[in-house]
């Protein structure tokens, strides 16, 4: 494997294929996230985009397939190591470490995360925390914060691992139209940083704003990719997906 | 009312010692949730060493401190890496028979080499006590309290203040996404077994200087052991230290107006109780 070059992919599932007992969750799935890019992942319920997120950051190992970052294979490798070479996710449910302040759980990501040579894993989350828009809850214990807090907290936390890839798995769900502008903005400033972001939502206003490409599943299977325009007319989604959800 | 003021402080040196004893169980189920029925075996391995070290070259029980943390942070990590680490995905009933397993070659091997007769260590001060006010304190018990709380302030600082508790507190909370902030999370199961396992090994360096040596003394305290962390709230070190020495004055209390025989009751009768009223939370 040759190392990156601009414009080369960053993150490449190759005929990934994850099966739960009976029912296969993953099938063949080939995905890339090029560098620069923001990549959509939509689809309806169960088509397999949270499995995809625990594939390719290490917490299932795929039943077939390859999985590469910038190059090298790490579907065999433990989660710690895949945070460390630089790939991280957020969660749909934020998982944050509830008896920690703010500040020490954003800290873990920065001290364990990529090492990135003259950078302290202080000043790192203290970014980090700004970015979020955190500073106010700098010191708060995390069980106090409120569901958005705790959901850039989340990113936060990811972020300060120093990710040359970002997983985030439907931060605004579950949030008002202003917090979700401001966590798009969030994104949009983490991408502007030099970060690849594959983005699952359901929230389309977002996503479909975002993203430069969209790579939609049903089954655990792409059904279609293109930037957000092409696919919203794409019948295969329409009837799978956006059919289903659209409104009058 | 002296006797009642006697009787207090005594139950506050024992249970500071205790808390001591027991943290080391409450920190690897916190860090690993796993059932470390070694611990037994390692506060026993504790006072053999202390004992064995005092026997062959004299040296002070306080100073073979200083090879019994790094002994036992040493064979406890082994245990982890070599044996507990395999059952990782199997269900918690296999590592807890395991590490029973483990005890029981720990103590029969111990039967094996010195024999099943009660030993016992005794130094220059051994005997000595302290008059404060109308009070009597024993010096080796004011000693073995202060080593203990000593041991829990620099513990409660390792958590707080360094990288390594931080990684301790991140795994213990959430694995996964410790393991996915780039914790690793393997050798942070090792040091965790290690720091536990050393805990309960000087425990049992600090009592050598009260309790006779014998190899059942894991038996008797593993259940004291177990009494203080589920009273105490499992991975919490304050609410630890307050079991601990609740456990002590409940104890030295029933020994006191009660009769001495009832002394070991109290941990059984404790532990049911708080077992039972834990499910009644639960429920």
């Amino acid at each position: 494997m040759s190392g990156p070059a601009p414009g080369s992919a960053l993150v490449e599932a190759r005929g990934v294929v994850k099966r739960f007992g009976g029912l296969t969750a993953v099938h063949r799935l080939d995905l890339t996230l090029w560098e620069g890019e923001i990549l959509g992942l939509i689809g309806p319920n169960g088509a397999g985009k949270t499995t995809l997120f625990n594939l390719l950051s290490g917490q299932f190992a795929p039943d077939s397939g390859k999985i590469l970052l910038e190059g090298r294979e790490i579907h065999h490798l433990p989660s710690h190591r895949i945070c460390r070479l630089g790939l991280a996710r957020t969660f749909q449910v934020p998982r944050p470490f509830l008896a920690m302040t703010a500040f020490e759980s954003v800290l873990v990501g920065a001290q364990f995360g990529r090492r990135v040579p003259g950078t302290s894993a202080s000043d790192t989350a203290e970014r980090c925390v700004a970015l979020t828009r955190l500073e106010p809850r700098r010191n708060a214990p995390v069980h106090s914060l409120n569901l958005a807090e705790r959901k850039r907290l989340d990113l936060a936390r990811a972020l300060a691992t120093r990710p040359r890839v970002l997983l985030v798995d439907e931060v605004a769900a579950g949030l008002n139209p202003t917090e979700v502008r401001e966590t798009v903005g969030i994104l949009r400033e983490v991408h502007a940083s030099g970060v690849g972001i594959i983005y699952v939502e359901h929230v389309m206003e977002a996503v479909m704003d975002i993203s430069h490409r969209v790579h939609v599943l049903d089954h655990g299977a792409t059904i279609a990719i293109g930037t957000p325009g092409e696919v919203t007319r794409d019948p295969a989604v329409i009837e799978a997906y956006l059919g289903r959800s659209a409104g009058p | 009312m002296v006797d009642l003021l006697s009787v207090l402080a005594s139950g506050i040196l024992v249970g500071t010692v205790y808390a001591y004893m027991a943290y080391g169980l409450g920190l690897i189920y916190g860090v690993l949730r796993v059932v470390n029925l070694a611990h037994g075996a390692f506060l026993t391995l504790g006072v053999y060493v202390t004992w064995w070290l005092n026997a062959t070259f004299g040296m002070d029980p306080l100073v073979s401190i200083l090879i019994t943390v790094p002994l036992g942070f040493a064979l406890g990590a082994t245990v982890e890496r070599t044996l507990v680490f395999r059952l990782r995905d199997s269900p918690p009933v296999t590592t807890l028979l395991l590490l029973f397993g483990v005890w029981l070659i720990v103590r029969n091997a111990l039967y094996l080499i010195f024999g099943g007769a009660d030993r016992s260590l005794l130094t220059s001060y051994s005997l000595e006590s302290l008059a404060v006010g109308p009070l009597t304190l024993s010096i080796p018990r004011l000693i073995v309290s202060a080593f203990s709380l000593l041991g829990f302030v620099v513990l409660a600082l390792m958590l707080k203040r360094t990288w390594s508790g931080l990684a301790l507190r991140a795994v213990a909370q959430d694995r996964e996404a410790a393991a996915l902030s780039g914790v690793p999370v393997n050798r942070v199961w090792a040091v965790a077994f290690g720091i536990g396992s050393a805990l309960a090994m000087s425990a049992g360096s600090l009592m050598s200087l009260f309790y006779s040596v014998t190899p059942e003394f894991g038996a008797r305290f593993l259940l004291k052991s177990f009494c203080v962390v589920v009273l105490g709230g499992l991975t919490n070190i304050g609410g630890i230290l307050v079991a601990g020495i609740g456990l002590g004055i409940a104890e030295d209390l029933t020994a006191f107006y009660i009769h001495t025989g009832y002394r070991d009751v109290v941990s059984f009768l404790v532990l049911t109780a708080a077992l039972v009223m834990r499910r009644a939370d639960s429920d």
